[in-house]
Formats: C-alpha cells, sequence, structure tokens
C-alpha cells in the first residue's frame, strides 16, 4: 500500500521523467490507477464479498448485474458457512453434470461456475417457496485513484510493484521509448509470475 | 460510461494523434473480437414458433456458447450428421434435440426436429430468462454479446488493441513498433485476466 503521490514519483523515476515533463503527475497517477484495477483483477489480492439472494429456480445470473464491482468470482459459500465446489469449463461442465441442468433444483446449492467472464451459474437451483442467500467472493475493481495526496493504492506492498511496472511500461509506450517499454513489460510479466508463485 | 474511458485512455497513450472517428470503429471491432473469449457473456429466452424450424438470435449475439430447449441442452450438429441421422430431416416433427448453424446466413439456428408447439413465452419479470418466470417448452441462447461499454477492468486491454490497429494504418504517424508493442501488452493482460480466479483462496 502506497500513498499517492509516492507511487507517482516512484514511476516518473522509473521512467526517467521525475520532473513529469512528457507525463504529467496526473496522467500518471489516472493511468497508474487502470493499472491497478487491472493487477488486482489478475492477482485478486483485494477480495470482497457480497450477500446474493438466491431467486427460486434460477442457475444464472449476470455478474456485472448483481455484483456490479467484481471481477473474477473467486469462491461462493452458502448460508451455513460451507464453501461451493467450482466446477471447471463453464456451460460444456456443466452439460457434463447434467444436459439439464438449467432446471435442475435442490434443497441447498451444491457448486458454482462461470459461463464466460460475465454470467455466474449457482447450481442447483433452490426450490420454489425457498429463501436462501450466499455470499460471493470476489476480486474487487479498486476505487480510482484521484487525489494524489489523499489517495493510496489498496493492494499488498509486493503488487505495488507490479502497478509501478506496468504503468511505466504505459509511459514508455507513450514516450515512443520501445526499448524501455519491452524491459518494463518483461519486468512486469517476471513480477506477476513470481507473485503467483507464492504462497499465498 | 466505459466507451468513454477507453476512447479518452486511447488519446491518452497516443498523445492525441490517435483519429477519434476511426479510434470509435476501432472499439467496435475489438469488441466483436472479445466475443471468441467470451468476455461479455448473457442469456436470453427464443421465441419458439411451432411449425418453424429457424429460430431467430438476438441482434447483439457474436458467439453462441449453448443452446438450450425446453430443459435440454441441445446438440450441435453440421448438415452432413443431420443427414445421416435422418434422410428429410427437415420434415421431422418433435422436440427438437439438436440444432445447425450451418445452412444459415443470418443470425438464426436450425432446429431439429421441427418443434410441434408454440409456448407460453417467456415474460421475464424477474429480469432472468429461467427461474420463476420460465415457461415449458422455450429456448434459451447462452452466448457471447456485443455491448456498447466493456467490463470496466478491460479498459486498458481494449485501449491498447485500439491502439495496435491505429498504428499500424496507413497514416502521418504509422508506427509498427508502436502497434506491435501495444498488441503484445494486450495480449498479455488478456491472457492474465482470463486465468481461472477461484485458485485464490478465500
Amino acid at each position: 500500500m502506497i500513498v499517492g503521490s509516492q507511487l507517482v514519483t516512484a514511476i516518473l523515476n522509473r521512467a526517467r521523467d521525475p520532473q513529469g515533463i512528457a507525463t504529467s503527475r496526473a496522467t500518471c497517477l489516472s493511468l497508474a490507477s487502470t493499472c491497478q484495477q487491472v493487477v488486482n483483477g489478475i492477482l485478486g489480492d483485494v477480495i470482497a464479498s457480497q450477500s446474493l439472494q438466491l431467486q427460486p429456480r434460477t442457475l444464472i445470473y449476470p455478474l456485472s448485474s448483481f455484483v456490479a464491482s467484481a471481477i473474477t468470482v473467486v469462491g461462493v459459500r452458502d448460508s451455513s458457512g460451507r464453501d461451493l465446489t467450482h466446477l471447471d469449463d463453464g456451460a460444456d461442465g456443466l452439460a457434463w453434470v447434467s444436459t439439464r441442468w438449467i432446471q435442475d433444483v435442490s434443497d441447498s446449492p451444491r457448486c458454482w461456475s462461470m459461463i464466460g467472464h460475465d454470467l455466474l451459474v449457482i447450481y442447483p437451483a433452490v426450490r420454489l417457496g425457498s429463501s436462501q442467500s450466499v455470499t460471493v467472493f470476489y476480486s474487487q475493481l479498486t476505487p480510482a485513484l484521484l487525489n494524489e495526496m489523499n489517495d493510496s493504492t489498496v493492494v499488498p506492498g509486493e503488487t505495488d510493484y507490479a502497478i509501478e511496472q506496468l504503468t511505466e511500461a504505459l509511459i514508455n509506450l507513450k514516450s515512443r521509448d520501445y526499448e524501455a517499454c519491452k524491459a518494463s513489460i518483461e519486468k512486469y510479466a517476471a513480477t506477476i509470475k513470481q507473485i503467483n508463485a507464492e504462497s499465498r | 460510461m466505459a466507451r468513454a474511458d477507453v476512447l479518452a485512455l486511447v488519446q491518452t497513450l497516443s498523445n492525441g494523434q490517435a483519429d477519434p472517428n476511426l479510434a470509435l470503429v476501432f472499439y467496435n471491432e475489438v469488441v466483436n473480437e472479445l466475443a471468441n473469449e467470451e468476455w461479455h457473456s448473457t442469456a436470453t429466452p427464443l421465441t419458439i414458433t411451432s411449425g418453424q424450424s429457424v429460430v431467430n438470435f438476438p441482434d447483439r449475439l457474436l458467439r453462441l456458447i449453448q443452446l438450450i430447449y425446453d430443459d435440454d441442452v441441445l446438440s450441435k450438429l453440421n448438415l452432413r450428421e443431420l443427414e445421416s441421422l435422418k434422410q428429410g430431416w427437415r420434415s421431422v416433427k418433435g422436440t427438437p434435440v439438436a440444432f445447425t448453424l450451418d445452412s444459415e446466413t443470418v443470425k438464426s439456428a436450425e432446429l431439429f426436429p421441427v418443434p410441434n408447439q408454440t409456448p407460453t413465452p417467456i415474460i421475464p419479470v424477474h429480469g432472468l430468462p429461467v427461474g420463476e418466470d420460465y415457461q415449458p417448452g422455450n429456448a434459451v441462447a447462452i452466448y457471447a454479446e456485443s455491448r456498447t461499454d466493456v467490463l470496466p477492468y478491460l479498459n486498458l486491454p481494449v485501449a491498447l488493441r485500439i491502439l495496435a490497429k491505429e498504428y499500424i494504418r496507413e497514416s502521418d504517424h504509422m508506427d509498427a513498433n508502436y502497434s506491435q508493442l501495444a498488441d503484445m501488452l494486450a495480449k498479455l493482460l488478456l491472457e492474465m485476466l482470463k486465468e481461472d480466479g477461484s485458485a485464490h483462496s478465500i
């Protein structure tokens, strides 16, 4: 976690533009804000949760409508505290379980899946007259960094490096410094790989 | 609005060189390309009419993921498979079990057998295509669609893809190196974002 002003200073120093001549501090902060959202979508450092009231006989929930600030669903937990099993392979995986999956009902849901990136499936559906909810855990669309004096990143310190490197790559691209841009992209990919490899 | 944010990002990263009108054209192209990776998935009911084998898809449909008729997932077959299954398959009536896209020139599918009942239409009071609103005998299409606004975390990869297209076209600022790097970074970010979120612990 790092304050916006320190983040901008670090990025501009990396991009060899400490005075913010080619890229203003405001532009740098805006790019870093976008990069933080993408990096958190990849690493899932900031996880939030939201209750989802299950509709009877309904399995399909548009994620961007029901959980607007979600990037990726990382887990679903029912009201008893049990984690639902994650089913891989989206619609094909559900069809393997049952070719009538869309109308399967049960006393309680057992698993969850994603079809594409915007449809959350809670399987099976709950019966008519049943009132149940689940808690959806998701990697959050982080809030925008608007004011470098007041706003800070919300990811752990090691992930700040990834944000700096990605923003540096964008600034180098913008400045047409292609060798530096390529180097920044490679550093960023290596950082992501290293962070993913660590037990979290 | 995500589209406005993407176009603003394009102008920022191109230092104002990107043509704003073409940027909008490229934006629509990139949104269509995202359908291959099923980013903007949705589900909607389809209108079924007794005696009509052709069912029309919504205009927004770009890539069909699954087609369901009356609770059952329909199998996707090609014309040769249908012909080997039944000679004169188009005249068979019953409950559809399969569909083909091969003979269609517009966004539609041909069902086999031809539906022999017209169901009560689904009226989505609860805003969802299935569940309490579902009426037997209807079809549901699950597909990747075209959207005006991309998902907000896709702003950066989409902007980079637009820039890749912008800088490879003939212009006074054509720059193959820029285009290549922008495209590479866009692909890297999309690949990373596609990875399964369930690997994280909660």
